[in-house]
């Protein structure tokens, strides 16, 4: 079954988004900031990352991205950005993602289906590549 | 001689300097021409070779002025010597005019009006006394030169077929030509300084005003520049205030969602609601915080403002944090000066003060631990100290412990909940009573804050 990587630096949403997925079955691990994210990452290679944009500091999550997209192993796994800013006035403050390496895009707070599709979806994407 | 000039340019010097000598070739050349058409015309009456050893001697200085000009240029001089060499070439040309004059003819020549050009350039140039001195030097000059020769001192050349030849000795005649350019000097120099001082004085005036409109666009750009960094600062804080409003709804959200697409097993259910609970009790702390720290903003009211007993509240604080402080296992100590005098600060901020310092302490105490409270008379302030044996601060921590939002790595691990506006809102409650707050702390050890109210 496909492994997931959580990162996020609020518990109750690594909580909430495990509970979803692992009653999809897939295999849950989490960090709670950027540069644990990136050391599990490599250690335990996750099939897909989900994301959260704003850890401690403002871009740590943009960052964590661009790390992972600069390495020619792991540029290949996909990540999908959660972010409670999406709707918001200040979306328009952060680049693009034209300028960053993301794969999909849900804002907080999740909905568990929708999830579950886009986390499929994706899967299924580098699966078929 | 500095005050020679009233505007302190150097351009504006250097350009009259420079336009001195460009004056004077014009005026040689038609001095040139001149004595050519007069020899032509009065046949060789006139002294031709002392008046071209003249001539070529006005061209000779006028260059040494010209470079000498150049000079000053270069190294930047200060005004003086510009001042110092138009006095030197206004000197060279009244006594080069006399020569020329001297030998041709003398008081038979007309040319002695030019001695009222040059003192209309000297007033141009220069102040009012140096106009005046000139018109006298100039007069002086050419009634010595009148008496001289008509006494004999000085050859007389006479201007054959001009005029009569006995005419240099006639007092009357002396008399009338000194008169005449001496008051022609006299007037033209009062004149024209009048009038040139007004002009000055107008440009004066607009290079004051010109130099005031720069301070005052230099000082506007400065407070907008403030002002552009006091917008960031507040977009900043807005965007990290939006953030950390909408977690705790999102997360609650996303727990509900989660209930109800049934997603949560039956026996975890109370588990999940007591979660969405404890960050709905989170939001509230946090909207109470920033409400707070708003009002911390708001001007501040004289009649808030009342001698306040910072022991009795302590005592009450106490009172309130028994149970925590039991809970934890951590020992308390309270130690007080006698005779603590009350201190200028509303009780309500008071109060919030010791909450904030005290509840921090519990928080980031580990069980067994000390806390130590202290409260002691320091000149004119009141000095409370809040000591723990908790997780203590590092050295760069320290420095931003007090911004908004701002929570120590080893904070967040050890204690989730906490809205990091505790200690923003005593660092704001200490500035609105001129009062101040800092910490002493070392990592592992534990750590102190510090507090100082003025007396009542």
């Amino acid at each position: 079954m496909s492994k997931i990587l959580i990162v996020d630096d609020d518990p109750d949403f690594v909580e909430a988004t495990r509970m979803v997925l692992e009653s999809a079955g897939y295999q849950v691990i989490s960090a709670a900031n950027g540069d644990e994210g990136l050391r599990k990452v490599r250690e335990e290679t996750p099939d897909l990352i989900v994301l959260d944009v704003i850890m401690k500091t403002v871009l740590d999550g943009l960052n964590m991205s661009q790390e992972i997209a600069n390495d020619p192993i792991r540029s290949k796994i996909p990540i999908l950005m959660v972010t409670s800013i999406a709707n918001s006035d200040y979306a328009a403050l952060f680049p693009t993602d034209e300028q960053i390496h993301i794969d999909d895009f849900v804002s907080k707070p999740i909905a568990p289906d929708d999830l579950l599709q886009r986390v499929a979806r994706l899967l299924e994407k580098v699966r078929s590549a | 001689m500095s005050e020679i000039l009233h505007i302190p340019v150097d351009r504006e010097l250097s350009e009259r300097a420079r336009w001195l000598i460009t004056l004077r070739w014009l005026t040689l050349t038609i001095a040139a021409a001149v004595v050519l058409l007069a020899n032509h015309w009065l046949g060789n009456v006139l002294l031709a070779p002392a008046l071209w050893g003249t001539l070529v001697g006005i061209a000779g200085y006028n260059i040494l002025f010209w470079i000498l000009f150049r000079r000053l240029e270069r190294r930047a001089s200060p005004h003086s010597s510009y001042v110092a060499l138009m006095h030197a070439q206004v000197l060279t040309d009244l006594l080069a005019l006399t020569t020329l004059l001297h030998f041709s003819g003398g008081l038979e020549n007309p040319f002695s009006l030019y001695y009222v050009l040059l003192v209309l350039i000297s007033s141009i140039l220069m102040t009012k006394r140096a106009s005046y001195l000139y018109a006298t030097a100039a007069t002086a000059i050419w009634v010595t030169l009148l008496v001289l020769e008509a006494i004999g001192w000085l050859p007389h050349y006479n201007l054959v077929g001009f005029r009569s030849p006995t005419r240099y000795q006639q007092p009357g005649h002396i008399i009338a030509e000194s008169f005449v350019l001496g008051s022609a000097n006299f007037i033209v120099a009062y004149l024209s300084s009048g009038i040139i001082e007004r002009l000055r004085e107008g440009e004066k005036q607009l290079y004051e005003a010109n130099a005031s409109c720069e301070l005052r666009a230099a000082e506007l750009s400065r407070l907008n520049a403030r002002l552009q960094e006091l917008d960031r600062t507040r977009s900043l804080f807005m965007r990290l205030v939006t953030h950390e409003l909408r977690a705790p709804v999102a997360a609650i959200q996303s727990y509900l969602r989660l209930i109800l697409d049934g997603y949560v097993p039956e026996e975890r259910l109370h588990e999940i609601i007591a979660k969405a609970e404890q960050r709905a009790r989170d939001q509230l702390e946090l909207i109470s915080d920033l409400l707070d720290l708003a009002r911390l903003q708001e001007p501040k009211d004289e009649k808030e403002v009342e001698p306040t007993d910072l022991v009795a509240i302590l005592h009450d604080v106490l009172d309130m944090m028994q149970a925590r402080l039991q809970d934890k296992g951590l020992h308390l100590e309270v130690s007080l000066e006698p005779d603590i005098p009350p201190v200028a600060a509303s009780k309500e901020h008071v109060k919030q003060v010791w909450i904030n310092l005290i509840s921090n302490a519990i928080k980031y105490t580990p069980s067994g631990g000390h806390i130590t409270v202290m409260v002691e008379c320091e000149g004119d302030m009141v000095r409370g100290a809040v000591k723990d044996t908790g997780i203590g601060i590092s050295p760069e921590e320290q420095e931003r412990i007090f911004d908004t939002f701002y929570r120590t790595e080893a904070a967040k691990t050890m204690e989730r909940h906490g809205t990091g506006l505790g200690l923003a809102i005593v660092k704001g409650i200490m500035e609105r009573y001129k009062g101040r707050v800092w910490v002493e702390s070392q990592v592992g050890q534990g750590s102190t804050f510090y507090f100082e109210f003025p007396r009542a």
